[in-house]
């Protein structure tokens, strides 16, 4: 691959003007064109690969069930039909999910987003005995996996009746998140001190620098905490896999699971309609939300 | 750094002050500290060397048994969940980052439109896990796929894919290779990084586009690539989604997909160490072994990522 995509390496993130001012040779300019397409059909082959997929996840969804098992399979429907979009929306408790899943991840990202900021100011902005010894228990809570403290967190949600609720999966953000904390204390770190100096000099309280001074100042990795949040938590299949085990609360992501073990054998249709339903917002999100989610992805290294 | 300052001074009444606001600030944090942290690692780790089922209460201590069951047999699936764990994590990260590479470099070709091409690598990292599983289900399917249906025309072999012990894993590879969008981006913003003087200073001294991307391009690459691989492998250790979702629903069926599989199925290829402890602690109801294995993975992620970050500074290249 690296043979093929020459010159690669080098191309900077400015615009390109291929023509230069000096007049350009006609072969030259000729060679240029058959490379440009050259690339382009490199491109469109490599592509088709992962565009495909997404295709074939719409088509399906409009496919009837007999034109599902077509042997060999279409690439146009005919009908067109609305029955496995229907069906997707009939799945009995459908609009439980729904309303599951909006509370869910707009508690998460409201209670993130504000826990996380109160939580990372004064690591940031405050000297106080054993800040640096607390913000390594910070460190180790992003590095270690989850896994050692689910077992026993399901077990201590038992007893106090926590299952059965919606509460394990929206509560525990009200505690801030690790990797939030840290991105947010960050960006703090980087507003000079000297505003919050002069602030305080004039009787300012911190809880009003934190308000008025700080939070301004922060807003694009705000966002970045909400939309990455958004994303995370709409995703998320493990936590409701394991904490919700009433069939009222499910998410759309543990319901389309349920319906596909309990009735999905001939209903194909339906559930790529389904999974088409799911995928929708977070792609929505990103048209509106592009620059700070790319810039998210590649100054933090956030995955979803 | 401020605090050893402060520490080795008595505390001033701004001390003192600093103090009191930063615990009203940290309070929600300490609390989730205690409650979601210790007190369950506490707990954890006391389950490992007992034989909690999750029912009778106090558990019974049995010492270091649920480690020695991982090793001498008493769970014949342990070593099958090393085997398919070690596979994940050693074969499939390499090949995924070498993709994703391969990818970022295509995308950061001087075309026009090339905005386009990355939205179009980008979306499928955007797919939930379930809706990309249950995609992958019915494109892999054996028998109405279109993976297979492909196949077929160019005469190749079809495969059972999540049917097949053999080729179940390269299908969810297959299927994190798809859904790869942030690691591509993370790669064409490193590719972006590397100086355009260096690689055409190479250029002028004659190195072809392989050794201009083996001896420049890469080795300046090498902390974005130490930075996915450190990511992917933590990642990989505890890859639980996408495994369980297209082993416990079945895609052997006459009508397309749907109905149940086993955990880990078909016969434990994708038996990764979470699936297990999931299995164990939640429906098994061997809380105590599943502990022990939790712990275990812990370390052995520790074990790994200290080696990887110790031998990094063989291969980082940081840019004096």
């Amino acid at each position: 691959m690296p043979a093929r995509s020459e010159r690669t390496a080098a191309s900077p993130v400015a615009p390109l003007h291929p023509q230069r001012e000096a007049p350009l040779h006609r072969r030259t300019l000729q060679r240029r064109r058959a490379r440009a397409i050259g690339r382009h059909l490199l491109l469109v082959l490599v592509a088709l690969p992962f565009i495909i997929p997404f295709y074939w996840l719409v088509v399906s969804s409009f496919k009837t069930n007999a034109e599902l098992l077509n042997l060999p399979p279409t690439f146009w429907p005919h009908p067109w039909t609305l029955r496995d979009v229907q069906s997707a929306v009939g799945v009995s408790g459908f609009g439980d999910y729904v309303r599951n899943t909006a509370y869910i991840t707009l508690f998460n990202v409201v209670a993130t987003v504000v826990s996380s900021a109160i939580i990372a100011y004064p690591f940031a902005r405050l000297r106080f005995p054993g800040r640096d010894a607390l913000f390594v228990l910070v460190l180790i809570t992003l590095i270690l996996p989850p896994w050692t403290t689910l077992i026993p967190t399901y077990y201590l949600y038992k007893w106090i009746h926590w299952l059965g609720t919606l509460r394990p999966v929206t509560w525990p953000a009200l505690t801030g998140n690790s990797f939030f904390i840290f991105l947010l204390r960050q960006f703090m770190m980087s507003i000079p001190y000297d505003l919050s100096d002069a602030a305080r000099m004039d009787g300012c309280s911190d809880y009003r620098i934190f308000y008025h001074i700080i939070l301004p100042l922060i807003k694009p990795a705000l966002a970045t905490t909400a939309l990455f949040t958004f994303l995370w938590t709409y995703n998320d299949f493990f936590n409701p896999l394991i904490f919700l085990n009433d069939p009222s609360n499910y998410t759309l992501s543990l319901g389309v699971y349920q319906f596909v073990i309990n009735h999905g054998v001939a209903n194909t249709g339906a559930i790529m309609a389904y999974s088409l339903l799911l995928t929708i917002p977070p792609i929505i999100l990103f048209f509106f939300t592009q620059r700070t989610m790319i810039k998210g992805v590649t100054m933090s290294g956030l995955k979803f | 750094m401020a605090v050893s300052i402060q520490r080795a001074r008595r505390f001033t009444p701004e001390t003192w002050r600093n103090l009191r606001v930063a615990l009203v600030f940290l309070s929600p944090w300490l609390v989730g500290m205690l409650g979601l942290w210790l007190i369950p690692t506490g707990l954890s780790l006391y389950f490992s060397f007992t034989d909690y089922t999750g029912a009778v209460w106090p558990p019974h201590w049995i010492g270091l048994d649920n480690f020695r069951a991982m090793f001498d047999g008493t769970d014949p699936d342990f070593s099958t969940t090393l085997r398919v764990t070690a596979w994940w994590v050693f074969l499939s990260v390499p090949i995924g980052l070498a993709a994703s590479l391969g990818l970022a470099l295509l995308l950061n070709m001087r075309v026009r439109g090339i905005a386009f091409y990355r939205t179009i690598f980008f979306l499928p990292s955007l797919v939930p896990f379930v809706g990309s599983s249950l995609l992958f289900l019915w494109l892999l399917n054996p028998q109405y796929g279109l993976v297979n249906q492909f196949l077929g025309l160019l005469h190749l072999p079809q495969l059972g894919w999540f049917t097949d012990p053999t080729w179940a894993k390269p299908g969810l590879l297959l299927q994190s290779i798809w859904a790869s969008g942030a690691t591509i981006i993370i790669f064409l913003a490193g590719l972006q990084g590397v100086p355009e003087e260096l690689v055409e200073a190479a250029s002028l001294d004659g190195a072809g586009r392989i050794s201009r991307f083996w001896h420049v391009t890469l080795p300046l690459l090498t902390p974005t690539i130490f930075f996915n691989l450190i990511l992917g492998m933590i990642n990989a250790f505890q890859f639980f989604a996408q495994a369980f979702v297209v082993s416990t629903i079945s895609s052997a069926g006459s009508g397309g997909i749907g109905g149940s599989g086993d955990v880990g199925g078909p016969a434990g290829s994708t038996l990764f160490l979470s699936l297990h402890i999931y299995d164990q602690a939640f429906q098994q109801g061997n809380v105590g072994y599943a502990s022990a294995m939790a712990w275990g993975l812990v370390v052995v992620v520790a074990a790994i990522t200290l080696v990887v970050v110790g031998t990094s500074g063989r291969w980082v290249h940081y840019a004096s």
